[in-house]
């Protein structure tokens, strides 16, 4: 995931040059469960993943949004497993998914957001 | 590599190389070629008949990966593509043995043994292992197993089991057999009133079940497997059985429960107990495993805090462990900013070929802090992400435990004790797990390795015997101020009553111990798991505390 969350970055930076506008913090258009699954469908397909699930928050209210990782079998006694989080930007027209940890940067085809 | 399988591969290279002559000949037969070939290349031969073993040299595991001897196709029941391709058993071996070298945290004290000598990964797999042993006599590494991926994929999946929502504790596992209640889940057949009466309280003893002696029957091994399967792992919702059982007071019952699809519940109890030098509070925590362990967990703090309490207790005595991070949260919300600032909750600790990188994912290792923020593992969660934690910012905390607190559990006391917050161990010696694991799917088998060790803020890790309460007979495990004493099964957990609470409210105030009878102390004492991560996974996700107690196999 992070050899492709970089490969997009590199991808995603270099079209972030040809905009001229800044980024700014955004929402989704709207709280409807279709826009909820255009953005899981994108985010999954980023994530090279069948699916991904949301943890806790509003994204019709906050920026941010975690993807949970799978849940735990019944051995995993101690797991690292921790949600990943991202905040929603929008850049001209565009919508993108930031992973806050590295940065990455997802383009989002297809998925409605306002600014904040 | 059995002889056999030799004999396939070069069969196959054999067919192969005839292939080629026939190939390059223009075939077998037929004629139909017009221009007769002028000149024919010899075929190249095989130059290769699989890997081959050299001791000490290792190719990257990722060579082998997904070289399968029997492939799958389509997609898991995440939806996920399987990444198999047509290989050989050898591959699947030399995967195994190049994994384990990039990735156990043992893999210096691993015998390299030449793979063509096995007949089957599993008994490969056995071997690829330290066989050191820690100071108590027990195996270093009691956590080595693997189970087929369908399984691994479907328990994870799945969001709860069939079951009565009883945890039971087998006192005595051969005849005469003593099997008891430990705790319920809330709102399940063993908890839901009958008739004004609740099924299954705290300590009640199973005499019978649908007219068949618990305690003296049940003699063949069918019998036996079939009482196991009844108590822990039932196949189906929908199974009803009478159960004669026997309550603390002495009252014999006969009481009818159908099974039902049974989650756990993180947060069982909690409570606030008023005492002439300060609220005092109790929270029974028995998992970090599901997602809703976090939102359970904090809501439980801020009731403490809103509480005022200047101390806390801690039950976890039935808890086996599952997320690091919501083990930290808690610690963070135990200790309070001032302790945790700038601290590691928790470094992974791998093998010496690691460096600063994690094996496994290939990222830097950075310890794991001292969270003290909603991380949002739970979709319905009231809390939002990001949000600040409630801290109770106390010195010492109270826990009370087990050989069934595990794990996660343990890392809670290690990375306390880390940042010089006193834990005072109440009940019995923990089970010793300062180890973890990156589950890893191969060609269909998820295999499970120790890859790394979990130390705290002061590299401090090494509690492979346990943390053992300060009066304890035990000669061997990490000694921390507390008290041994034997699980209650007499009280209602919550009880100020109840025996492993009583005692961390008697020493709060006198730093004083109950008196250590042999009969409290018989239940749990000495009996340091031998290896939970053995059963099989329904049986480990269906009844995740009598696992380590039950001896139900056939008399010698």
């Amino acid at each position: 995931m992070i050899k492709k969350l970089s490969s997009l970055v590199a991808i995603i930076s270099f079209g972030a040059c040809q905009h001229h506008a800044q980024p700014l913090p955004a929402v989704l258009s709207d709280g409807s469960e279709e826009t909820l699954n255009l953005l899981k469908s994108e985010m999954a397909a980023a994530l090279d993943r069948s699916r991904v699930q949301f943890g806790a928050g509003d994204l019709t209210q906050s920026p941010v949004f975690v993807i949970v990782p799978p849940p735990l079998g019944p051995n995993e006694t101690r797991s690292t497993a921790i949600p990943e989080r991202y905040r929603l930007e929008i850049q001209g027209q565009t919508c993108f998914a930031v992973h806050e940890k590295s940065d990455a940067r997802i383009e989002l085809q297809n998925t409605p957001c306002r600014a904040l | 590599m059995p002889k056999s399988r030799v004999i396939s591969i070069t069969n196959t290279a054999a067919l192969i190389a005839a292939g080629a002559i026939l190939t390059a000949c223009g075939g077998g037969g037929g004629g139909s070629t017009a221009t007769p070939p002028t000149s024919v290349s010899p075929p190249t031969p095989p130059t290769s008949q699989g890997p081959t073993w050299t001791q000490g040299v290792f190719e990257p595991a990722s060579t082998f990966k997904d070289q399968c001897a029997a492939p799958r196709s389509g997609v898991d029941i995440e939806g996920n593509s399987f990444p198999d391709q047509q290989g050989t058993l050898l591959e699947e071996l030399f995967w195994l043995r190049s994994w384990t070298d990039e990735t156990y945290l043992w893999n210096d004290e691993v015998t390299d043994r030449d793979p063509a000598g096995f007949s089957d990964r599993l008994s490969y797999f056995a071997v690829l292992k330290t066989d050191a042993v820690e100071a108590s006599g027990e195996d270093r590494d009691d956590f080595h197993f693997s189970q087929s991926t369908e399984a691994f994929l479907a328990a994870r999946n799945s969001v709860g089991n069939p079951g009565f929502g009883a945890s039971l504790a087998v006192l005595q596992g051969s005849r005469p057999r003593d099997i008891r209640v430990a705790y319920t889940e809330p709102n399940s057949p063993a908890s839901r009133p009958v008739g004004g009466v609740v099924p299954f309280p705290r300590g009640t003893r199973i005499l019978e079940i649908d007219g068949a002696d618990v305690v003296n029957g049940f003699t063949t091994q069918a019998e036996i497997d079939q009482l196991n399967t009844i108590l822990f792992s039932p196949a189906s919702i929908g199974e009803t059985y009478a159960f004669r059982v026997q309550d603390t007071d002495g009252t014999i019952r006969t009481v009818n429960l159908t099974t039902e699809d049974i989650s756990r519940k993180p947060v069982l109890t909690t409570s606030v107990i008023n005492t002439a030098t300060g609220n005092v509070g109790y929270i029974m925590f028995n998992t970090f495993s599901p997602f809703s362990s976090e939102e359970e967990i904090i809501l439980a703090m801020q009731t403490m805090q809103s509480a005022g309490v200047s101390d806390l207790v801690l039950d976890m005595r039935y808890n086996g462990g599952g997320l690091l991070a919501v083990a930290s949260q808690v610690a963070y919300m135990i200790a309070g900013p001032s302790r945790t600032s700038g601290a590691a909750f928790e470094q992974l600790v791998f093998n010496a070929g690691a460096g600063n990188v994690n094996p496994v994912t290939g990222a830097r290792n950075d310890p794991i802090p001292f969270y003290n923020e909603v991380l949002g593992f739970d979709s319905g969660s009231s809390l939002s992400t990001g949000a600040s934690l409630p801290a109770l910012n106390l010195n010492r905390v109270f826990i009370l435990s087990t050989g069934r607190t595990c794990s996660a559990s343990e890392a809670v006391i290690n990375g306390l004790r880390g940042v010089d917050v006193e834990v005072v161990l109440i009940g019995n010696t923990t089970c010793g797990k300062p180890y973890g694991f990156y589950p890893q799917d191969n060609c269909g088998e998820t295999y499970y390795t120790i890859q790394f060790q979990g130390t705290n803020n002061k590299g401090f890790g090494a509690y492979a015997d346990g943390f053992v309460p300060s009066n304890s007979t035990a000669n061997f495990g990490v000694r921390i101020s507390g008290c041994q004493v034997g699980d209650d099964l007499n009280n209602p957990l919550g009880s100020t009553a109840e025996g492993l609470l009583a005692a961390a409210l008697n020493y709060r105030t006198s730093n004083s111990c109950p008196a250590v009878s042999s009969k409290t102390v018989s239940t749990f004492v000495g009996n340091k798991i031998a290896d939970p991560l053995e059963l099989s996974p329904e049986a480990e996700a269906r009844e995740f505390f009598l696992r380590n107690n039950r001896d139900m196999s056939m008399p010698e």
